[in-house]
């Protein structure tokens, strides 16, 4: 283990002994007007994005509210029981009528 | 001198802050070596350098209000950076093993220098050696080829490394503890003889 320690230092010693790939030299222009491209972009986008608190809010109001009819609908026997009371009614007066 | 460069970058952050573009080009042009710097010793396999440093430079824009002045801006910077590479390293995929074969003739010199305990020159072997190297770290998960890196190839120290990552100091001596067990155990699989065997 010691042996392989000591390799491993003399690999990183080596290693910083090799000169530095390219020294970094100008933003190249290109570069620099992309950058500039996406930061302008970003903030028109901060601009509009004041809408999205509103939408979020209101997505989530419509979901609440479609729940809630979900519930109610699901549970009201009155209404079940009126279906039900029509539909006999009907039957009887199929049945009874000539 | 340096402490009114500071105060200069800072000035120009606060110009930029109120999306004044000439301050946010001064920025970048004294801020581009950096930058570069750290995103070449921190690239990640197939990735663009340039996209990397242009998405430093759009996270830096992004949080300049963040920016509190506590620091030098290019120690904030630093950081942003350092940060903006280990999250592209974990997006790498993982590499697979390192072999003899895979190796260039010179990296196989530099494993043979260093099983025989040849002194390495700095010319042509030292270039084998960092490709080695960078080879070897490009097997590690991206915390521990950071840490390695930042240790043992820039030599910066514990505190430095601790400022960069936001890592607490004992978090970085575990994490190179780890990460150097891990490469000598990937480097003694490359040794001839292991090979071998």
């Amino acid at each position: 283990m010691k042996i392989h320690e000591e390799r491993l230092t003399r690999l990183f010693k080596a290693a910083r002994l090799a000169p530095p790939a390219h020294e970094p030299s100008d933003l190249p222009g290109p570069l620099e007007t992309r950058i500039l491209a996406q930061w302008r972009s970003g903030a028109s986008e901060s601009r509009g994005g004041n809408f999205a608190p509103v939408l979020r809010w209101a997505l989530m109001g419509a979901a609440a509210v479609m729940l809630v009819s979900i519930a109610w609908a699901s549970s009201s026997p009155a209404d079940d029981l009126a279906t039900d009371e029509i539909v006999a009614n009907f039957e009887l007066r199929e049945e009874l009528m000539p | 001198m340096s402490e009114a460069r500071h105060a200069d970058l800072a000035q120009f952050v606060s110009r930029a802050r109120r999306r004044d573009e000439a301050a946010a080009r001064i920025l970048m042009d004294r801020l581009y070596p950096l930058v570069l710097k750290i995103v070449r010793s921190h690239l990640p396999w197939r990735t663009s350098e340039e996209d990397l440093v242009q998405t430093v430079f759009m996270k830096v824009f992004t949080h300049l209000d963040q920016y509190e002045g506590r620091v030098p801006v290019e120690h904030w910077v630093s950081r942003i950076a350092v940060n903006t590479c280990l999250s592209a390293l974990k997006a790498e995929k993982a590499r697979p093993e390192l072999r003899w074969a895979d190796l260039s003739e010179e990296g196989q010199a530099v494993v043979e220098g260093l099983v025989s305990g040849t002194e390495t020159d700095g010319g042509t072997q030292a270039v084998a050696a960092r490709d080695l190297v960078q080879e070897l770290l490009a097997r590690l998960r991206p915390a521990d080829r950071l840490v390695l890196t930042l240790l043992h190839l820039e030599e910066r120290s514990v505190a430095e490394v601790k400022a960069l990552t936001g890592w607490s100091e004992a978090l970085v001596k575990v994490r190179a503890f780890r990460a150097r067990r891990k490469l000598r155990k990937l480097l003694s699989k490359l040794e001839p003889d292991h090979e071998n065997s």
